[in-house]
């Protein structure tokens, strides 16, 4: 009973730790963020396609970040905490720029990494915002204007041939970006391991394979081998957790760990949301690059 | 006895790290930078102040007393350079003081310039205004990080047990924080 619910806690410990989230700053998980519903399903994909692919030909990691409000806050001040948490760009060049959109203020920031005042100075970020985005917002082309300071920034730093892509109904979706397809079904994953650990369990049963570190590190192994395999180099956290998990298995015993599980269904519960939106940031995130407050605020 | 011997021994190496013997010369370098990029952003506004006034003296010539002040307080502002080694609270009052009448006479050249809408309009003019806003922000953002660093070095040097060591060994005194200065209150706000 005590082994139990000890080993209750160290769930509860390792899973709750995804559920926690920053309160003002939301979480970074993808390159277009709209917290407001202003773009459709198609419009985003397209737009976080655009940006894959600046940042793969130019280096330059773009971020949108679309809010319903900004409350009371200040802007440049809740701009700058942004950057400073979200730390877009790579760390040695600096080369990080987000766009920030509040809905009812009507605001518009741009923030400038401190890498690439050069080529995005405070005035092309005025231009863009008073030539390019404020128009198209102000029909409520929310897509366009956006569009438009992706092309500003494609044009900012140089590369005239850089090859728009057609947009069609084929190229747009999940499975060509590589955004998200695999975090989204995580817990589906993860009920997957358990049912794992079942079956392979009993094999590793005290009779057959003696000493608890042994057992141990070949179910650890094994778990980390196939949750590799399974999903990709890009979910580290993810897969150093189930090798974890495995190696604790092990040395417990299997049917332990099945006693335990099947007692305790009921206080066990975690949600998809909160596990897929803590592990969503594995395949976006900034690069620790800095901000000293370049850009410019402007709105429509 | 082997014991005891452990547990004291364990107990001076926690104070030796906790001490402060590393942690105060950290902080004050972290000051000594931040404070070094905050001059680096006033700088940059004064340097932005001579290509400004130019530009809009070719449309509003008229208006010499207001330019001549800015151009004034401008070369007051630069004389008063503070080297991170000789900050103190009043070095740093001057220092305030300098760069917030400069403020102000932006913020009148700023009001001034709301007469003539073809200025107002001019390509070099408006990337000029653009500069100097987002120089006004970083100069903001210089500062708030350093208000945060010699939060830190204040509290490393004030706070037991840190402080006994700071009254040991470096013998540091507390760094100037910012406040308003009088000039900075008395300065026009304009809403580009």
């Amino acid at each position: 009973m005590k082994k139990n619910v000890s080993l209750l806690f160290l769930f509860f410990f390792l899973f709750t730790n995804f559920l926690f989230a920053k309160v003002s700053i939301p979480e970074l998980t993808r390159p277009v963020e709209d917290h407001a519903g202003l773009l459709n399903y198609n419009e985003q994909a397209d737009l976080e396609r655009l940006i894959l692919k600046i940042q793969s030909k130019l280096g330059v990691q773009a971020q949108v970040l679309i809010i319903p409000t900004l409350e009371d806050e200040n802007l440049e001040e809740f701009s700058i905490k942004l950057a400073e948490t979200w730390k877009i760009g790579s760390q040695k060049k600096g080369n990080g720029v987000i766009l920030l959109i509040t809905l009812k203020e009507h605001n518009i920031r741009i923030e400038v990494g401190n890498g690439i005042e050069g080529e995005l100075t405070d005035y092309w970020a005025h231009k863009t915002i008073k030539e390019v985005i404020a128009p198209n917002f102000k029909q409520q082309n929310y897509y366009q204007g956006i569009k438009g300071f992706l092309s500003n920034i494609i044009k900012a730093v140089g590369k005239e041939s850089f090859g728009e892509e057609v947009v069609t109904e084929k190229n747009i979706g999940p499975k060509k970006l590589g955004i998200k397809t695999k975090s989204t079904y995580l817990f589906e994953i993860f009920l997957l391991f358990f049912v794992i650990f079942a079956i392979i369990g009993p094999l590793f049963s005290h009779k057959i394979i003696k000493g608890m570190l042994l057992r141990g590190t070949l179910m650890g192994s094994m778990i980390g081998i196939t949750s590799f395999l399974v999903l990709g180099s890009i979910l580290i956290k993810q897969i150093l957790l189930f090798t974890f998990l495995g190696f604790i298995f092990g040395i417990i015993g299997p049917s332990n760990i099945l006693l335990m599980l099947l007692s305790s269904r009921g206080g066990n519960h975690y949600g998809g949301g909160g596990f897929g939106g803590g592990s969503g940031g594995s395949s976006w995130g900034g690069g620790g690059g800095g901000f000293s407050g370049g850009g410019s605020s402007g709105d429509w | 006895m082997n014991f005891i011997h452990v547990l004291v021994f364990t107990f001076i190496l926690t104070l030796t790290t906790s001490c402060g013997i590393q942690s105060i010369p950290t902080a004050l370098n972290e000051v000594d930078a931040s404070w070094a990029e905050v001059l680096n952003q006033y700088k940059r506004r004064t340097d932005l102040i001579p290509n400004l006034v130019s530009t809009v003296q070719g449309y509003a010539a008229h208006e010499k007393e207001t330019l001549e002040a800015v151009m004034q307080a401008r070369a007051e502002a630069s004389k008063v350079e503070i080297d991170p080694t000789k900050l103190n609270a009043e070095t740093m009052q001057k220092f305030q003081n300098a760069q917030g009448s400069l403020s102000s006479a932006l913020g009148r050249l700023m009001v001034v310039v709301e007469k003539y809408p073809e200025l107002k309009a001019n390509e070099n003019f408006l990337a000029l205004q653009s500069q100097l806003e987002g120089t006004e922000n970083r100069i903001t953002i210089a500062r708030r990080r350093y208000i945060e660093t010699v939060k830190e070095f204040n509290n490393l040097v004030t706070v037991f047990p840190t402080s006994i060591t700071n009254s040991l060994m470096f013998k540091h005194e507390k760094k100037p924080q910012f406040t308003i200065s009088e000039a900075e209150q008395a300065a026009p706000k304009v809403q580009f």
